[in-house]
């Protein structure tokens, strides 16, 4: 997956581990477990082109690559640097809604501080903050309004898009935060019509 | 998690060159073979003989010597090269025949050189497969640069190995020495060229930090082409699974070494049966269509046609 012409000392966390920036946590890991056994010098013709101290080198700067990739927080946060760094994204998603490695039950649970999931304005919003994602930036990367996604997360009925849109906004709220898209909204849209709004 | 990926997009005609450096590891074996393999998919293939200093893919293919080749071609000053295509037995798979006589063309004059690889460009046919030989050299090196993709063909031996790097080293320094006219740059990548140059300059990736200092405009141009530069790998002569994976660990060195993106195609498995057949003097596959061999080589037929690499495990 590398881009550009550079070696292993300057290839970003990323591209050490072969894999593309929104790689899901499993393809992560296979990349990050076959790169393991290959950075070693049990494989033949390892040498040919790094030295024993190269290779060591590659190996510590793998690892420390897949301590920060494997934690959605640590990933969000060496993503955010990345960004700072270079003024731009570091590869801009392939399509307009990015799609965030899928959070595990454990994680979502974590999040919310709660065992029992069910997807409200409240329970949206504490995933977006354990992401530490700022609701400008989403709205940038959803193409979804500010105004909107504040309406969602306060559930606040009468500044609420058509159903129509909002259920399209729900979707891509959820599937930028890792979660299911047709649960999200479902849930979601079943609370809201509880407290008013017409889904008609 | 996916196991394949799109990295080509499909077009009407595709060069490939099947390169390596080191002699005797199987660019002609495979150069028919695949060539044939792509035949099987209803394919017109046009493979072509460029081991100037030992053609023999006729053999390969299990065909006599073709009355005409490209040493005609180049002394006779035909007009197009089409009156030296032959016919392999095989329907839809023709031969480009390679020069006999060493002397005259193994160190090809420009002109000859030119005419070849314009011609190699306007052949009609899917793809076309060029058999570059044996060798890392100039001319060899251009020949390659002709090749919409090139293929690197390497067995487990790591004198394989060596040659294939040595080989990717030099073809990052021959093309980017034609896309300079700063004599300063020159110099610096004629000094690249030599290994143990005493800048420190081991890699494509140095040479370019060095360019930067003198010629900002190259460095960009040589950015640029480089990475366009997406070749493929074949390993060669496997004997066994962990030889065959080996294809991944080059991928990822040549990620990490040269910064570019090696896309790897498949192996062939190692077979008594592929010498034997040679030494009958048959296509492999007319004798042994149902080996594992052949069942390789359609997996990599599949890949080049599509246009597609392996992820993390082999097919
Ligand atoms: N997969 C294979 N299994 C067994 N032998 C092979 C295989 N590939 C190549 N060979 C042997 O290597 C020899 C050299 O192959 P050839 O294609 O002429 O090499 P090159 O063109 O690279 O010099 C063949 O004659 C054959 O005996
Ligand atoms: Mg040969």
């Amino acid at each position: 997956m590398v881009t550009e012409l550079k070696s292993w000392r300057e290839q970003n966390y990323y591209e050490l581990l072969e894999v593309g920036s929104q790689a899901s946590d499993e393809e992560i890991r296979i990349a990050y477990e076959k790169l393991k056994t290959i950075y070693s010098l049990l494989t033949p013709g390892i040498t040919i082109l790094f030295t024993p101290e190269e290779v060591k080198q590659i190996q510590d700067k793998m690892e420390e690559a897949y301590r920060v990739l494997r934690d959605p927080r640590s990933q969000r946060e060496y993503d955010l640097v990345m960004q700072g760094a270079w003024g731009k994204p570091i590869a801009p998603p392939p399509h307009p809604l990015a799609i965030r490695r899928a959070l595990n039950t454990q994680q979502i649970r974590e999040a919310l501080g709660a065992d029992e999931v069910s997807w409200s304005g409240e329970s949206l919003g504490k995933i977006r903050r354990f992401l530490k994602l700022n609701i400008d930036e989403l709205a940038l990367e959803i193409k979804i309004s500010k105004h909107h996604l504040e309406a969602i997360e306060a559930e606040a009925i009468a500044a609420l898009p058509a159903p129509v849109y909002l259920k399209g906004f729900l979707r891509s709220f959820a599937k930028a935060l890792g979660l299911d898209p047709r649960r999200v909204s479902e849930e979601y849209l079943t609370r809201i019509s509880e407290k008013g709004y017409t889904r008609e | 998690m996916e196991t394949e990926k799109k990295d080509t997009e499909k077009k009407e005609k595709h060069i490939w060159a099947i390169a390596g450096g080191k002699g005797g590891i199987g660019k002609s074996f495979v150069t028919a073979n695949l060539g044939i393999a792509l035949c099987e998919r209803g394919k017109k293939v046009v493979v072509v003989d460029l081991d100037l200093g030992g053609a023999n893919l006729h053999t390969l293919l299990g065909i006599t010597r073709p009355p005409l080749s490209l040493d005609d071609f180049i002394r006779k000053g035909m007009r197009s090269i089409k009156g030296i295509l032959a016919e392999t037995g095989i329907p839809n798979l023709q031969l480009i025949a390679g020069v006999q006589d060493m002397l005259t063309l193994s160190n090809p004059k420009p002109r000859d050189k030119q005419k070849i690889i314009h011609h190699i460009a306007s052949l009609n046919a899917d793809h076309i497969i060029l058999d570059l030989g044996t060798g890392i050299s100039p001319h060899i090196f251009d020949f390659f640069l002709i090749s919409d993709t090139g293929i690197f063909l390497i067995t487990p031996e790591r004198t394989s190995l060596e040659n294939a790097y040595q080989f990717m080293r030099g073809v990052f320094f021959h093309r980017w020495m034609t896309l300079t006219t700063n004599k300063k740059v020159k110099k610096l990548i004629e000094t690249a060229m030599d290994v143990n140059n005493a800048a420190g300059i081991r890699t494509p990736v140095d040479l370019l930090a060095h360019v930067e200092n003198l010629d900002k405009e190259a460095k960009k141009i040589f950015a640029d082409e480089a990475n366009g530069f997406k070749p493929r790998l074949i390993i060669n002569q496997a004997r066994n699974r962990k030889e065959a994976e080996l294809g991944f660990a080059i991928r990822s060195v040549c990620r990490k070494y040269f910064g570019i993106d090696l896309g790897f195609l498949g192996h062939i498995l190692y077979d008594y049966n592929v010498y034997s057949s040679v030494q009958r003097g048959r296509a492999f596959f007319s004798d042994y269509p149902s080996s594992d061999v052949a069942a390789c080589i359609r997996d990599i037929a599949a890949h080049v046609s599509d246009g597609r690499s392996l992820e993390w495990s082999l097919s």
